[in-house]
């Protein structure tokens, strides 16, 4: 079964980007994206993912939001942050406790960042999975 | 007047004089024409009085000679006609009348008796038959006039009564005496001697006369007197000698007689007396004026001395200089005038210290009002100090809220195109770099650059200071505000609705109008994460009421609360702490509309939010 990875962000054209180029680099995967939090937990309950990568600050419903409502469906969900204005702090303080520090990424964002994330999520899900 | 046309006080007080002095030489000759006038009346008047007294005296003399010869006639020697008798009884009466004859004559004028001869000598007949016929005729006694005696030879005078005997007129009694003796009797009056005294006789023939009698008696008076005595009982005329001067002469008829005297003075003796007073007069009065005029002269100088003591002084005054005595001694006015003059000194003296003490307080006043306006000033320099810090930190906040607007709007493309970046060398290692790739790649990188060039664009458009009022449509500069803020609005989920009625535009300054919507828009959107509102909501609605152009901005973040309703539009009243806010942001909106664009911006409630209310 092929792992599923969603991306939650209101820049269309990041969004764009991320979107293309995770499908690249995982080809293995099933990469699916939204431009809101709202938008992200209605996809979560149609699809259900492994990672979710998403914004903080969002229109609709913010990321902080939307990920407490996605651990509520699926409380093993691996989260990777990426924020250009939240702190750090106030992300792990809202998202609570078990959050790894590597799952935050700031903005602009480095792809060496991201992808380690991503490694380091996916190794998490399969040590789930066992 | 000019100063050399100015008569001076002497000649002044001379007119003076002259004006009084004037009336009185009118008065004097007057006077003068009066006395002489009286005083030749009172000539006449004496030489009226004195004819009349030599008339009665004459007369009185003939009535006695008349009485005596009456009293003679009764003699009884007249009806026995004894004569030597008679001659006897004659020459008894004219013991009292020496220089006198008695005649006796008959009706024929035979002279019987005759006392200047002896008796018995051969008489010859009167001379005067005519005066013998009228006692005949009469019966009366008579006075003859001035006639020449048939024995004595010499002009005489007679009076002739008659010698009654059984009722007929028998003698005719004549007594006849020289001229001389009415001469005597003239010099006996007690006259002023340059005075001439004449009797003349009813056919006015000088009888008797003063002075020289010789040379007058017996000749005719002068024509002037003859007529006048015809004419009138008595009277004054100006009697004219040949070869003489003029006379003053007066007359009086002697009713007994019909004789006239007359008493007559030169004229010249009276003028030259009556010329004398006159001058005498004249030069009194002449020298009573002059002696005014010497007086009022001398009086004038003191005065002008008086008045010119005064000159010195004050000039003095005039020049500021303390005066505190004036010499002035005669006139009372002009030392009360002197004294006024020093009381006007120390007047001024008092008042130049009044005035230097008000001058000294003024000055420091002065100073005072200097320093105080120095102080305002300073305290003006300070407020406009405040209120460029003010601006500047207006500016500054903007400034930042625009540097953050900008970090915002430029996060998510910077984001973008740093991804961007990165994509070639990673998709080189997974083999997918070809040249649709690359070109797609740039086009992408190049769009999102020119967004974000687009973005710095528009925020520098928004910092340039408006130079000069403009023209310009409200709703452009709404959506350039939004397109600004556009980023946070989206952060925070702020619904932003643009309601439009009409398409209003005003005269103003399009960027300080912009920050003003963004200014309002900050502090709703302050509000909004302050009170974490759940669907925060933004309406702005542009239109225009009567001839003004509306924009209302209207939020659900809750209101401003009513302590603080009064307080938003004053300078550095911020709620959000220091680092939030400035305390600027309302303060320059207010400024710049009402100030700037002469508009009105107020704030109030409304059910669940606030609304910012821009009139232009």
């Amino acid at each position: 079964m092929k792992l599923r990875m969603m991306v939650v962000e209101d820049d269309r054209d990041t969004l764009e980007i991320l979107g293309v180029v995770l499908q690249r680099k995982y080809v293995d995967m099933e990469i699916r994206t939204a431009n809101n939090g709202r938008k992200g937990v209605d996809l979560f309950r149609q699809e259900s993912f492994d990672i979710v990568i998403t914004d903080v600050n969002m229109p609709e419903m913010d990321g902080i939001a939307m990920v407490q409502a996605l651990r509520a469906i699926k409380p093993d969900v691996q989260l990777i942050f990426i924020t250009a204005d939240t702190g750090r702090a106030t992300v792990e303080h809202s998202v609570g406790t078990g959050f790894h520090l590597d799952h935050y990424i700031a903005k602009p964002v480095d792809y060496k960042d991201l992808f380690t994330a991503i490694e380091k999520s996916l190794e998490a899900v399969n040590a789930c999975r066992g | 007047m000019p100063e050399n046309k100015k008569s001076t006080i002497r000649l002044q007080l001379c007119f003076l004089v002259a004006a009084c002095v004037l009336p009185v030489w009118l008065l004097a000759t007057v006077m003068v024409r009066h006395a002489y006038v009286t005083k030749l009346d009172q000539v006449n008047r004496d030489m009226l009085v004195n004819a009349r007294a030599m008339s009665l005296v004459v007369d009185r003399e003939l009535a006695n000679v008349q009485a005596s010869l009456a009293a003679l006639a009764t003699s009884p020697s007249f009806r026995s006609r004894d004569l030597p008798a008679l001659y006897l009884q004659c020459k008894e009466i004219l013991r009292n009348y020496p220089g006198a004859d008695i005649v006796i004559a008959d009706r024929d004028g035979q002279q019987l008796v005759n006392t200047y001869r002896p008796f018995g000598s051969t008489l010859p007949k009167r001379s005067n038959l005519r005066m013998v016929r009228r006692i005949f005729e009469t019966g009366q006694p008579q006075v003859s006039d001035l006639f020449i005696g048939a024995v004595t030879r010499r002009p005489l005078i007679a009076i002739d009564v008659p010698v009654i005997i059984d009722g007929g007129v028998a003698f005719d009694l004549s007594m006849t005496f020289s001229s001389e003796k009415l001469s005597t009797i003239l010099q006996s009056r007690n006259v002023f001697k340059e005075w001439y005294g004449a009797v003349l006789d009813r056919n006015g023939v000088i009888t008797a006369r003063t002075g020289n009698l010789g040379d007058v008696v017996g000749k005719q008076a002068g024509l002037e007197l003859r007529r006048a005595a015809a004419a009138a009982g008595e009277g004054s005329i100006m009697q004219t000698f040949p070869a003489k001067e003029e006379a003053f002469t007066a007359f009086a008829k002697s009713s007994y007689s019909g004789w006239t005297v007359a008493f007559g003075v030169p004229k010249g003796l009276v003028l030259h007396q009556i010329y004398l007073w006159v001058a005498w007069a004249v030069a009194g009065v002449a020298a009573i004026s002059m002696l005014g005029l010497l007086l009022a002269i001398f009086i004038g100088h003191r005065i002008a001395n008086d008045v010119l003591s005064l000159v010195e002084p004050a000039l003095a005054i005039g020049q500021g200089r303390v005066v505190t005595s004036i010499r002035s001694e005669s006139v009372k006015e002009t030392t009360e005038v002197a004294e006024a003059l020093v009381q006007a000194s120390h007047l001024l003296q008092r008042r130049e210290t009044e005035r230097d003490l008000a001058e000294r307080q003024l000055s420091l006043a002065m100073d005072e009002l200097r320093s105080e306006t120095a102080e305002k000033i300073r305290a003006l320099e300070e407020l406009r100090r405040q209120e460029q810090l003010l601006t500047q930190q207006s500016r500054q906040a903007a400034l930042g809220e625009m540097i953050g607007n900008i970090a915002h709007q430029w996060r998510q493309p910077l984001n973008a195109l740093g991804l961007m970046v990165q994509q070639p060398p990673l998709f080189y290692e997974l083999g997918q770099v070809d040249r649709e790739y690359l070109e797609e790649h740039a086009r992408k990188t190049m769009q999102i650059v020119k967004h974000m060039s687009q973005t710095i664009d528009d925020f520098r458009s928004f910092f340039r200071p408006d130079k000069e009022k403009v023209r310009f449509r409200i709703a452009d500069e709404v959506g350039k505000t939004l397109s600004l803020v556009d980023g946070w609005l989206q952060s925070l989920n702020i619904a932003v609705e643009v309601k439009q009625d009409g398409d209003p535009c005003i005269e103003g300054y399009p960027n300080e109008f912009s920050q003003v919507l963004l200014n309002i828009l900050l502090n709703t959107r302050d509000a909004f994460v302050e009170r974490a509102v759940a669907s925060p909501r933004v309406v702005i609605a542009i239109g225009e009421e009567k001839d003004r152009s509306v924009v209302v901005v209207t939020d659900n973040a809750g209101g401003i609360p009513e302590g603080i309703i009064d307080k938003i539009f004053d300078p550095y009243f911020t709620t959000k702490g220091p680092q939030a806010g400035t305390g600027v942001g309302l303060f320059m909106s207010k400024t710049i509309i009402e100030k700037n664009m002469g508009g009105v911006l107020t704030a109030r409630n409304v059910p669940g939010g606030a609304e910012f209310r821009i009139e232009v």
